[in-house]
């Protein structure tokens, strides 16, 4: 059965349901509630901004804005893939009792995500306005931000997959994740790096979302329309590519949990 | 209507479950990768027709799970097809899709969203549910704080506000207590009256003598033999439970 067959509506009210509870669950508990998800990248930032600005320095104009903005969005693609491969796990219990589309596991925990990313941006672009510059063009990183959004979703259906049947998937994933964020342009300018982390930097998916949200939100410029398409097509081919793939598998994701 | 035509599934039992890629990996080299088949339904046909309810009994891993699985469409069949006329709600043993960490008022309303209803009906119905399931003191705890016949009523109480003209019951009546029980049997006998199809599952032979109209007997995920509900349990008893 097709997402079409089961119903829009009723899918886009279990991803809805699910998504805000995994959300409230998370902050329930705790004391400073969803200041948590603010302190980490915060630190992460801190820390960052002290190394590269006074012991390694960095040549990289604006290079506050810039940073925080790599952080900003590489935290959503590192939290939102994680997640989606937790959730596969943590919904085993509903999805053994009763039918709808395997899908809406992954859609509800990106959504969970999401939620704290659209914040996090609303107050990145907030911080750029405040201390430094508006522009109407920053309105495009409307393109950024959905584009990794796809990315992180076509990322993370392959990576259930793979959970599913291999358990270490999530070790190997931290790894990847770990070697990701320093393959990314986040710390340092992809254009000025020296030549193969240049290459991988350019040809690294996130690192060209990142370019574009920077042209955007910091620089007031914009990327060649040439760079921008591909990057776009790229992460809506990912994103189709792993929900048909997901599909594919999912009957079998239930009978192997 | 329901039909189950010519169903099988298979489930394959490595010898050495691999959970890891290492080890995985690794096994390609010891070729000790090597599982036995397990056919939990074999060749399974039948047909339940409108307004039946029909009771499937049999022992403890006869397979009756995997076919209720099958029929809600949580388990592809390995051969064969199950073709549904109507909408199925399936409430297989305990509990419909609950999170233990989430709290009874999220689950009722993901549970409603499951079964289809938008968040508006659930906030008209879910006072009733809250009055029939008596949780009044409940409604903010964590499912996991509740006790597995609390988890049973709740789950009961939020299947049957379903409209769905097929209903699923996997082991309802087990655990719950006398008061619940007759909860039960009202709604069961409301939906005979209604004229709903309901597929039955129990171990409880008086429950079954009590409102079905059919029987289906499995063993060793075959179906043994199928009919009239007094010759089926006798049937059970002698050749089955017997043996």
């Amino acid at each position: 059965m097709s997402n079409g067959e089961f119903g829009l509506r009723k899918s886009y009210n279990i991803v809805r349901e699910l998504a805000l509870a995994d959300f409230r669950m998370k902050y329930h508990d705790s004391v400073l509630g969803y200041f948590w998800s603010l302190l980490n990248p915060l630190i992460q930032f801190v820390i960052l901004h002290f190394v590269f600005s006074y012991l390694f320095v960095v040549q990289v104009p604006k290079f506050t804005f810039y940073l925080l903005s790599g952080i900003v969005f590489w935290n959503f693609f590192h939290d939102a893939t994680l997640s989606g491969m937790n959730a596969v796990y943590a919904k085993a219990t509903i999805s053994k009792k009763i039918y709808f589309p395997r899908n809406l596991i992954i859609f509800s925990s990106t959504a969970t995500a999401l939620i704290s990313f659209t914040i996090n941006t609303s107050i990145l672009w907030l911080v750029v306005i405040v201390f430094d510059h508006f522009s109407p063009n920053q309105f495009l990183i409307v393109i950024p931000f959905l584009s990794i959004l796809l990315l992180a979703m076509g990322t993370a259906f392959l990576l259930s997959i793979f959970y599913v049947y291999f358990r270490d998937t999530i070790q190997i994933w931290l790894v990847c994740l770990n070697v990701g964020f320093w393959l990314t342009p986040i710390v340092y300018n992809a254009l000025t790096a020296p030549l193969p982390l240049k290459m991988v930097a350019l040809f690294n998916p996130v690192g060209r979302i990142l370019i574009m949200l920077r042209s955007f939100l910091v620089y007031d410029d914009f990327p060649s329309i040439e760079f921008m398409v591909t990057t776009i097509v790229f992460c809506i081919i990912f994103f189709v590519v792993g929900l048909w793939l997901f599909n594919k598998h999912s009957h079998k994701i239930v009978e192997y949990l | 209507m329901v039909t189950v035509e010519n169903v099988s599934k298979v489930f394959q039992i490595p010898h050495e479950r691999t959970k890891t890629l290492f080890h995985k990996l690794t096994s390609v080299f010891r070729s000790t990768y090597n599982y036995e088949k397990f056919y939990a339904l074999r060749d399974v046909s039948f047909q339940i027709e409108k307004s039946e309810f029909i009771g499937i009994i049999g022992r403890n891993g006869s397979g009756k799970t995997t076919l209720l699985r099958v029929i809600a469409g949580i388990y592809q069949p390995t051969s064969g097809r199950v073709h549904v006329n109507d909408e199925v709600t399936p409430f297989l043993e305990i509990g419909l899709g609950f999170q233990g960490d989430f709290t009874v008022r999220e689950n009722i309303y993901i549970n409603g969203a499951l079964l289809g209803f938008s968040r508006k009906e659930i906030d008209k119905i879910f006072n009733n549910i809250i009055e029939f399931a008596e949780f009044e003191n409940f409604r903010d705890i964590k499912l996991n704080k509740l006790s597995a016949g609390m988890q049973v009523r709740l789950a009961f109480t939020i299947a049957i506000q379903s409209h769905a003209p097929v209903l699923i019951v996997d082991e309802v009546m087990a655990v719950g207590d006398t008061v619940f029980q007759k909860k039960c049997r009202d709604i069961f006998w409301k939906y005979k009256k209604q004229g709903r199809t309901v597929i039955f599952v129990s171990h409880d032979l008086a429950s079954i003598k009590e409102y079905c109209d059919r029987v289906i007997v499995f063993h060793e995920g075959m179906i043994a033999n199928e009919g009239n509900t007094e010759e089926m349990i006798k049937y059970y008893k002698e050749k089955i439970l017997l043996q």
